[in-house]
């Protein structure tokens, strides 16, 4: 076997020329390369985040809507006060003469609050709070988020309204069939 | 005294990295043009790697598909001066995918077993090489099959020469005692 021939093809070797020229059908042909996927168009870019955008923006009117309806109720104290409200519940099992508050952990009926800090409280405190100054940004922020806030309020209250409406008159419905 | 005798001497083999790295990193930037560049300098090393793995009917569609798949991974390559070994193992990769998802068993047809023609002892020559160790096929296909020299193999696979040239010398005695047995 001739070792330079095998390395770079220079000088004979019969052998390995016969193998070369019984696999020379089996040698790459060259072929123009594969046609390459085109990049996506700008829209289908934009539509990719739709669904996280969307989520987003369900996160954001959820929060609102919790923030607005927490700060309702803390201005409407319960029976026991804006720090907790809950009512004792109440064994139906007893025959009505000795219905009683059972002397059990007290289950809380309603969202529980953590107190406000006296420093934001309306009334009994006394303290001023301290002025704040926003720049024009901030500013601008705060207002934008209030608008957000406010449509997004308003909106649930539309469909609140309309559910409550809608069952009094199933209500109704059912009263007048009776 | 000069310097001269202290400075390394570069071998013949040395390539020029920043050829590949160009490439690389313009094909990673989108430019069809280089990947088409990238395309016609490794094809046949992916190619005759394919070929000491596979039906030789089946080569030609899974390098278009090795070469897609690396367009799409390119991203991936950290050292673009590696894409022929890159590649290397790519190709590997898609052949054993191929054989995962279509359950080849190939063997000597009973027409050609035996015969004498041409096509049959290349047949018989194609199958010994593939059925010898990957290190030495795959080398002996760029070599035998791809007609690239020693030199050429080493700069595309990343090999040194000196691999290369146990590879070719082991595996060519291990094919000669093949075909002989046969």
């Amino acid at each position: 076997m001739n070792d330079e021939y095998l390395w770079n093809g220079q000088g004979t070797s019969p052998e390995i020329e016969k193998l070369e020229s019984l696999l020379t059908d089996f040698r790459y042909q060259p072929v123009p390369p594969p046609a390459l996927p085109k990049p996506a168009s700008r829209w289908w870019q934009v539509l990719r985040f739709a669904p996280i955008v969307a989520t987003a923006a369900a996160a954001v009117l959820i929060v609102g809507w919790a923030v607005t309806s927490s700060t309702k109720t803390l201005d409407t104290p319960g029976p026991l006060g804006d720090v907790i409200a809950y009512t004792a519940p109440v064994d139906t099992r007893l025959p009505p003469t000795q219905i009683g508050p059972v002397p059990q952990k007290p289950m809380i009926t309603r969202a529980l609050f953590i107190q406000r800090p006296a420093s934001r409280r309306r009334h009994g405190s006394g303290l001023k709070k301290p002025p704040v100054t926003l720049t024009a940004e901030e500013k601008n922020a705060y207002d934008q988020v209030v608008l957000a806030l406010f449509i997004t309020g308003t909106q649930l209250r539309t469909v609140h309204d309309t559910i409550n409406s809608m069952e009094s008159n199933d209500e109704k419905r059912t009263l007048d069939q009776k | 005294m000069t310097l001269s005798g202290f400075v390394p001497k570069l071998s013949a083999t040395t390539r020029p990295v920043s050829e590949d790295r160009g490439i690389v990193e313009a094909v990673k930037a989108g430019d069809e043009a280089a990947f088409g560049q990238l395309y016609r300098k490794f094809a046949p090393l992916v190619h005759g790697v394919l070929l000491s793995r596979m039906p030789p009917e089946d080569v030609p569609d899974l390098v278009q598909e090795v070469f897609l798949a690396a367009f799409k991974g390119i991203g991936s390559l950290r050292e673009p001066d590696a894409v022929g070994g890159w590649l290397i193992r790519m190709a590997r990769n898609h052949a054993a995918g191929f054989y995962r998802s279509r359950r080849v068993a190939e063997e000597l047809p009973d027409d050609v077993a035996g015969q004498h023609t041409p096509h049959a002892e290349a047949t018989e020559a194609m199958l010994a090489i593939r059925s010898l160790p990957a290190a030495y096929s795959e080398t002996l296909m760029l070599r035998l099959v791809e007609g690239m020299t020693g030199d050429e193999i080493a700069q595309l696979t990343g090999l040194s020469p000196g691999s290369v040239r146990v590879n070719l010398h082991r595996g060519m005695d291990m094919l000669r005692k093949k075909l002989e047995i046969r």
